[in-house]
């Protein structure tokens, strides 16, 4: 059995069947433990809508999501929550640090929420922060950074609690190409260093460049799944 | 929980001038509501302390019929006997002997009714220490036990100085019209409406012989060494009076000022409107500031219940910064309120330019705060159920808007 399998999943939006929208149709995918995953194709395609299913953000319509033996379409929202603190790690576009904290602080957000104990914390922060390259930026907030320094930061968020997924969506758009480019090298290190599973959703010909499977979507449908 | 109460603490900066507001709101607030209630408390005791000093004590021994008789007939039998008794009471401080009959007073000019009180000026500064409200003369009925000490309101009536002559005409127990000319040692205002409006305080011998009799006590006042302790005395004198002096009666200053009774029911009902005033005020300012935050940070939330944060989680966050808002309030206004109470209950607020106008009132013209720990408790209260009240509609709100959607809205 796969570590997560995508299982006929269907996404509709709206009640109303003559205004319906289909995200996704009848969508099936399986991926293994440690690959690293871009699902790729235009706007509107269902990347992002695919991720968010994955992730337990959105419900699915039809269909069920399967991540290490866990149906995450059968849980309730508290053990969604569980699911997600315990197992799966997320990078957004918008970066989306909590601004009032310290870079080490929302690095270590997710493990305190796990309970894990200060001392395991303070070296997890700065085991990660040593293989991105972000020591120097531990003691400043979201407002003091740049872009780029803002996401790998939210990278080592995703990463510190050790998850076996990382979700990351459409995570260089809002960078520069350099940026981007190391941001993609790094991240493929945590993988290949790392072990966890990395699916991205980019329409960037740099990160489709680094997948190691590529998924292109179009209208809610798999256009193509192959390996590189 | 230490990020929490951090994240919590530190979204309140982030719009400054909007959190500066609410705080300052409930710190205005509280520091008002703590100087009002200590003044108005500190006003009613010295209303009931005067009362008490001046006349009853907080228990006072009469005839039964006396209150209504106004009778010499009426008077305490055995009075030395009841005093010895009152005295062996560990609870008993101190207690005076008085001998009160209605008469006339009468200078060249005016005449009016009055009430004459026979004591013993030593007995009466040790017992309540009358002395402090003398505030003209001397503190004494003069060599020969011929002065009297007279209300201020009655000396302004009859017009009357130190030193000038009264005439005290009472009917004595043998129903003859009896005559006595003193001289005004002393002018003392109580703030005892009552009492300055017609006491003369005589020397007792005087006043006993006046009316022919001897040994005549109409009333003992006595106070208690702790306040609580009243009602259990009270109880044992009452039986004490019921099984040896059965024409006795014991009544708790409460029994005779039933005023004072209302209005420390009236206290009551104050403190509950202002602590609900309170209540209300910070409800609706920390309502209003957690509302609109919570409402501009709805994708922020939604992250944070994205990356594993539980509903419950983000629930406790809003309720801490709730809290924060109302706490720093609360701990500003305590400190501002707390001194300024501590000024007014040191120093007192000075009305001496209006002496006349309140002693109408029977206040004092230097009104002493009440500082008293329960105000700050109880505001503590008020606050602490505010901010807890005021997160509630937010939460909700929150919890409609599904955060978690909020998540994929760039």
């Amino acid at each position: 059995m796969s570590f997560l399998t995508v299982k006929d999943i269907t996404k509709v939006y709206g009640k109303d069947k003559s205004l319906q929208t289909v995200g996704l149709d009848h969508i099936h995918l399986e991926i293994d433990e440690g690959e690293f995953v871009v699902l790729s194709g235009p706007s509107g395609s269902g990347k992002t809508t695919l991720l968010n299913m994955i992730g337990g953000l959105d419900s699915a319509s039809e269909g069920d999501v399967i991540l290490a033996g866990t149906n995450l379409t059968q849980l309730n929202e508290s053990q969604l929550s569980q699911e997600r603190l315990h197992h799966i790690g997320f990078v957004f576009q918008a970066y989306n640090l909590i601004p009032v904290l310290t870079a080490k602080e929302n690095i270590e957000y997710v493990m305190a929420l796990q309970g894990r104990s200060k001392a395991e914390r303070d070296a997890r922060v700065l085991e990660v922060a040593k293989i991105l390259g972000i020591e120097g930026l531990l003691n400043k907030r979201p407002d003091q950074m740049s872009g780029g320094q803002q996401q790998r930061v939210a990278v080592a968020r995703a990463v510190a609690s050790k998850p076996k997924l990382i979700l990351a969506d459409e995570p260089t758009a809002n960078l520069d190409s350099a940026t981007a480019t190391n941001l993609m090298e790094m991240m493929r290190k945590l993988n290949e260093e790392e072990g966890i599973t990395i699916i991205f959703s980019s329409h960037d010909p740099m990160v489709i460049a680094k997948a190691k499977r590529l998924v292109v979507l179009k209208d809610g449908h798999i256009q193509s799944n192959e390996l590189k | 929980m230490n990020l929490l109460l951090k994240i919590a603490f530190f979204n309140l900066w982030r719009r400054k001038s909007r959190s500066v507001l609410v705080i300052l709101m409930i710190a205005i607030s509280i520091t008002g509501l703590l100087l009002i209630q200590g003044v108005y408390v500190g006003m009613i005791n010295q209303l009931v302390d005067n009362s008490l000093r001046s006349d009853s004590g907080h228990i006072s021994i009469y005839h039964q019929n006396y209150r209504l008789s106004k009778s010499l007939s009426d008077q305490i039998t055995a009075p030395q006997e009841v005093a010895d008794f009152l005295q062996a009471q560990d609870a008993v401080k101190s207690l005076i002997m008085r001998t009160r009959h209605e008469g006339l007073i009468a200078t060249a000019k005016h005449s009016q009714g009055a009430l004459f009180i026979g004591t013993n000026l030593e007995n009466e500064n040790r017992h309540a220490n009358l002395e402090s409200y003398l505030i003209e003369g001397t503190y004494d009925f003069g060599d020969k036990n011929n002065g009297a000490l007279i209300g201020a309101q009655l000396a302004k009536k009859l017009d009357v100085q130190v030193g000038k002559k009264i005439i005290l005409t009472v009917q004595n127990t043998h129903r003859e019209i009896n005559s006595v000319t003193l001289r005004v040692s002393g002018i003392v205002r109580v703030n005892n409406i009552e009492m300055d409006k017609s006491a003369v305080l005589i020397d007792q011998a005087r006043l006993q012989k006046l009316l022919g009799t001897q040994a005549t006590q109409t009333q003992i006042s006595l106070f208690v060494k702790e306040r609580p302790m009243q009602e259990v005395l009270h109880a044992r004198i009452d039986s004490y009076l019921q099984t040896n002096h059965p024409t006795l009666k014991a009544y708790l200053w409460k029994d005779l000022f039933p005023m004072f009774d209302m209005i420390e029911e009236m206290q009551l009902v104050f403190f509950l409107f202002s602590y609900g005033l309170i209540f209300v005020i910070a409800t609706i300012g920390i309502f209003g500031v957690i509302l609109v935050s919570v409402l501009e940070r709805v994708r922020e939330f939604g992250i944070m219940l994205a990356i594993g944060s539980t509903f419950g989680r983000v629930r406790w966050q809003i309720i801490a910064e709730s809290f924060f808002l109302g706490l720093i309030g609360l701990g500003i206004g305590s400190i501002l309120g707390g001194g300024l109470l501590y000024y007014f209950s040191t120093v007192g607020i000075d009305l001496r330019a209006y002496t006349e106008a309140v002693a109408q009132f029977g206040m004092d013209a230097i009104i002493l705060a009440e500082f008293e720990w329960h105000y700050f408790v109880s505001s503590a209260i008020a606050v602490t159920l505010a901010t807890f009240f005021a997160a509630l509609w937010p939460i909700r709100v929150l919890k409609k808007l599904n955060p978690i959607e909020a998540v994929n809205q760039n």
